[in-house]
């Protein structure tokens, strides 16, 4: 029996789905189009005007970061713990040390250390120098203006550095597009492009963990894990480190929604955080090649 | 705007083309787009109903609330669904979390492990007859979690007869592009039997 006809035979058997009531559906929708009228005001409220939340749980990661209120406004420096707001137009400058922010649109914009960038809007940030990485976790399109062109995201993760005279696009998840020089490029997952000044372009494969991703990895709040199933904890920890997660044993991956995680991780970053978590769920672990192997302890 | 593809640079496939779709669609819902709210909520609702509706020993009444209560609360959450995995398995993880919850507020053990759960309810059913039931939802759960198109492309061709040329027409693209798409979908549906045989976890597993 071929491939179409194994399909065939287990269509043919199972027959049609069953029919769903009109009227449970209808009733399902109505309480969803009511939410959904609900949501959009909401989101289109000018409450939701721009705001970064600094939040503390970044603190013991960046050790410092310099804030302009305005473009002519005097210096100022957090002195200790993090502003909470950053106004549309500030600057926002790094030390030593990553910083992480949450754009009003949701998006996570991450400062790597010896960073400066003005922020517009929330959905329009200037690259003056370093770098920055987005995760817009599906929450909007930022767009990153740098003086060689504009990136903009399409749904992604991606990292925009500033490199002397050429900016580089590295992106994780999804697609950006880079409009430099009267053209657009689009940069795919798994990707890097490099736009010198000359007009020149280059690029070539990036993977989604390891080394490229380090100063993310550091840069990203501590997981706030209390409460959370493990599954939820392990989609998490994916998404900070570029990993995917497998389970060697069928029966550990259908525990994992079923194991509730209490407990707080302080700051440890998400991969050291795992050192914690997983004991404490009786599994062990190994990573290979980007792969985080889960299994029941032998 | 002309988005020129780098030369040597992978062109995306046509799995993360349809995340890219859902992706686009759940935005486009957000955003306060009308249309894209009525698709979401008819190709994809039913599907979920059936999820659940599965797991809840056929009470219409309960599926009814549990899938409403699910979409609902799922809405906010929508700001965070990154078009990696299928839209309806990700809908599917906040329903089974639903359900979830429903049993331990009533103070009842949760029904999680659901081979166990069916076959305490249908402890009386001879073997064969269980295996068969079992496989019917094995199925009918891989063509819910496929993209709809693609699931009911498949339901037309195998279970209604209908023709390629008819399915074509029905889906307002030609011949070939017909074909292209069911060749899609069977790979799709083997893909998926494959991973629910195994006993995978959905979203976990690459």
């Amino acid at each position: 029996m071929n491939e179409e006809e194994q399909v065939r035979h287990l269509l043919e058997e199972a027959g049609p789905r069953p029919e769903v009531p009109p009227e449970d559906l209808a009733k399902i929708k109505a309480a969803f189009r009511a939410e959904w009228q609900e949501h959009v005001r909401q989101r289109r409220s000018p409450d939701r005007r721009l705001w970064l939340l600094a939040a503390s749980i970044v603190a013991a990661l960046a050790l410092g970061w310099w804030l302009w209120p305005s473009p002519a406004g005097p210096v100022a420096r957090a002195e200790s713990g993090m502003r909470e707001t950053v106004s549309a137009g500030a600057k926002v400058e790094t030390g030593d040390s990553p910083a992480a922010f949450r754009l009003a649109g949701g998006s996570s914009l991450r400062l790597d250390a010896e960073s400066r960038v003005r922020l517009v809007s929330a959905s329009e940030i200037r690259l003056e120098r370093g770098a920055v990485y987005l995760d817009s976790e599906g929450t909007g399109t930022v767009a990153v203006h740098t003086p060689l062109g504009t990136v903009r995201e399409l749904g992604t993760q991606f990292e925009v550095r500033l490199l002397g005279s050429a900016v580089r696009v590295r992106v994780r998840e999804g697609a950006v597009s880079l409009d430099g020089n009267g053209t657009a490029y689009k940069v795919e997952a798994g990707t890097e492009l490099v736009l010198h000044d000359s007009g020149s372009v280059t690029g070539g494969r990036i993977a989604a963990y390891g080394p490229p991703w380090s100063w993310v990895l550091k840069a990203a709040p501590p997981l706030r894990i209390e409460g959370l199933t493990l599954e939820e904890v392990l989609e998490r920890v994916a998404r900070e480190t570029g990993w995917t997660v497998r389970f060697e044993d069928p029966r550990v991956a259908a525990s994992a929604d079923e194991i509730v995680v209490h407990g707080d991780v302080g700051h440890l970053t998400p991969d050291q955080a795992l050192e914690v978590v997983l004991p404490g769920a009786g599994l062990d672990h190994r990573v290979v090649d980007g792969v985080l192997i889960l299994k029941a302890p032998n | 705007m002309t988005i020129v593809p780098l030369a040597g640079m992978p062109a995306s496939s046509s799995d993360s083309d349809l995340r890219l779709e859902e992706k686009a669609l759940v935005e486009r819902m957000l955003a306060g787009d009308e249309a894209a709210m009525e698709e979401l909520a008819d190709e994809y609702f039913p599907g979920l109903y059936r999820f659940a509706l599965a797991r809840l020993d056929g009470d219409t009444e309960l599926a009814r609330e549990v899938v409403q209560t699910t979409v609902c609360k799922a809405l906010a959450k929508l700001e965070t669904f990154r078009g990696e995995a299928p839209l309806l398995g990700w809908l599917c993880a906040c329903c089974r979390n639903e359900i979830r919850m429903g049993f331990r507020k009533k103070a009842r053990l949760p029904r999680v492990v659901e081979l166990e759960e069916d076959v305490a309810s249908d402890r009386d059913l001879p073997d064969g007859a269980l295996a068969r039931k079992e496989e019917v939802r094995h199925v009918h759960d891989v063509l819910d979690l496929l993209p709809p198109r693609y699931a009911r492309a498949l339901e037309w061709k195998y279970v209604e007869r209908v023709s390629v040329k008819e399915i074509a027409e029905r889906l307002r693209v030609g011949a070939k592009a017909a074909e292209s798409l069911l060749t899609r979908a069977r790979q799709a549906f083997r893909d998926g039997y494959e991973r629910v045989s195994l006993g995978e976890k959905r979203g976990l597993e690459p």
